[in-house]
């Protein structure tokens, strides 16, 4: 009797050793999964950890290009610009001959260019935009696309405008300015308006157009790479600072691009 | 009382997981083989009981036709989660070996009045395999979202660990009915509640698969 109690024990001790086999099999697995899982988050970290340094050294040395260029019209093309119209001016003409006309109408060419190029040299000039405060930096940007006569422009602020650190005031301006080339460049729009709101946990920045639109799938589309880049590196910027950057689109129906910034 | 229950259990568990897999999944389920093998336990453990514990007749050719019947579900449903290169062939042939096998096996060793231990065993053997199959894949080739979120995990987890466990029992089962042993009934309790496990197992999956329709994962 107790022989055949022992078969049974028996049977159910290798039942409970294979169970126990089947245990470890099944963590094994589970562990293995789970160390995968964290690698692969490591690695998207890295990942997104050299593309921000990447980032923020591309935008560094485009300031710096920015500033030179900068310099170079103020302090060599505007000055020669300057020193023609003191020699233009120095022409002596008969009272509403033909020379003097032309005179009068290279003199203001000159004006044109000069300011124009001034105009130029504060936009490209980092230290401007970070002496003034954002509305004022975008208000300007602004006033020099509805100079052109070719579109119409609105602005509007609400809220209390507070100070922003320079580096986040810089690349939303980057990212405005961007967003306005756009417009212009692709849109055919009449008219835009630009909101900047103060709220009190967040900064949202939004940009819209008249114009045609366009379809959003398009923006991703694999077959053609180079579409896309311009928004993709508006996203990229926006990250770089904490900010969001969204664009919603649909042909016929203009576009609208909104940037989220968190504040303290 | 507990022992009460236990011989009872492959009929509860089977029957409660039934039920909860008609009430939370409602589409496709044609497609989902380890229904059909829930339904199929269910049916065919009811009326073994009844056989046994209330009619008193000899239920043992039922565990003939639940082993086959369960075997050709469970390679199929293998054959349409492994991956490996040419394993549906494989595994398909092998349903084929084992059929041959099965019927050769009641010809000439365990009639349908015997506890068929041999293709018990045998099943049980190559569905310990497939499992591993199945395991090694996920090793070799992980997939991208967490294995824990996966229902073909915790269905496998459950088939490995019934199958794995009951091995022994079902091949030593008929050699321990002929010795006429007083509490051999305590192995097939164990073999119940390892029975349970696997209920418990799929119930995973089963949650598992809600959660997957519901965010699309």
């Amino acid at each position: 009797m107790s022989t055949l109690t022992g078969e049974i024990q028996f049977v159910i001790a290798i039942t409970l050793l294979i169970l126990t086999f089947t245990s470890f099999v099944i963590i094994f697995v589970f562990i293995h999964q789970r160390h995968y899982h964290q690698y692969l988050r490591n690695i998207e970290d890295v990942k997104n950890k050299n593309q921000q340094e990447l980032l923020k050294v591309q935008l560094e040395m485009q300031e710096q290009t920015f500033r030179s260029i900068s310099q170079e019209i103020h302090d060599n093309i505007g000055q020669i610009l300057s020193l023609v119209r003191l020699h233009i001016s120095s022409i002596q003409t008969e009272e509403n001959s033909a020379s003097a006309r032309k005179v009068t109408a290279s003199k203001e060419l000159l004006d044109q260019a000069i300011q124009d190029l001034r105009d130029l040299s504060k936009r490209l000039n980092t230290g401007f935009v970070q002496q003034q405060s954002l509305a004022e930096s975008l208000r300007f940007q602004l006033n020099l696309i509805q100079r052109t006569e070719l579109y119409e422009t609105t602005f509007a602020v609400h809220g209390d405008e507070r100070p922003l650190d320079a580096e986040k005031k810089l690349i939303l301006f980057r990212i405005a300015q961007e967003a306005l080339n756009n417009i212009i460049k692709h849109a055919g729009a009449k008219l835009i308006s630009v909101l900047l709101m103060y709220l009190p946990n967040e900064i949202i920045l939004s940009i819209k157009d008249d114009g045609q639109g366009f379809d959003m799938a398009a923006l991703h589309n694999p077959e053609e790479p180079r579409k896309g880049i311009g928004t993709n590196n508006m996203h990229y910027r926006a990250n770089l600072i904490g900010a969001a950057f969204s664009l919603q689109s649909k042909p016929g129906e203009g576009t609208l691009a909104q940037l989220k910034l968190p504040t303290e | 009382m507990l022992s009460q229950i236990t011989i009872f259990l492959d009929v509860i568990s089977p029957w409660a997981l039934l039920l909860y897999f008609f009430i939370k999944i409602k589409k496709a389920r044609r497609r989902d083989y380890i229904f059909w093998f829930i339904l199929f336990q269910t049916i065919i453990n009811t009326v073994s009981i009844v056989y046994d514990q209330y009619l008193i007749l000899n239920n043992l050719y039922l565990y003939h036709l639940n082993c086959a019947v369960s075997f050709f579900i469970l390679t199929i449903y293998f054959s349409s989660i492994l991956n490996f290169q040419q394993s549906s062939n494989i595994l398909y042939g092998l349903l084929v070996i084992f059929g041959i096998f099965f019927f050769v096996n009641i010809i000439k060793w365990e009639n349908l009045e015997s506890f068929n231990s041999n293709s018990y065993s045998v099943a049980s053997f190559l569905i310990v395999v497939y499992s591993f199959l199945y395991y090694l894949e996920n090793l070799l080739r992980p997939a991208t979202i967490d294995i824990a979120k996966s229902k073909n995990f915790w269905y496998v987890t459950g088939l490995f660990t019934y199958y794995a466990g009951s091995f022994y029992i079902f091949l030593t089962f008929k050699k321990l009915t002929f010795l006429n042993i007083e509490n051999l009934r305590l192995v097939w309790l164990t073999h119940n509640v390892l029975f349970l496990i696997l209920c418990i197992f799929l119930a995973r999956g089963i949650i598992c698969q809600l959660l997957q329709e519901k965010y699309n994962l």
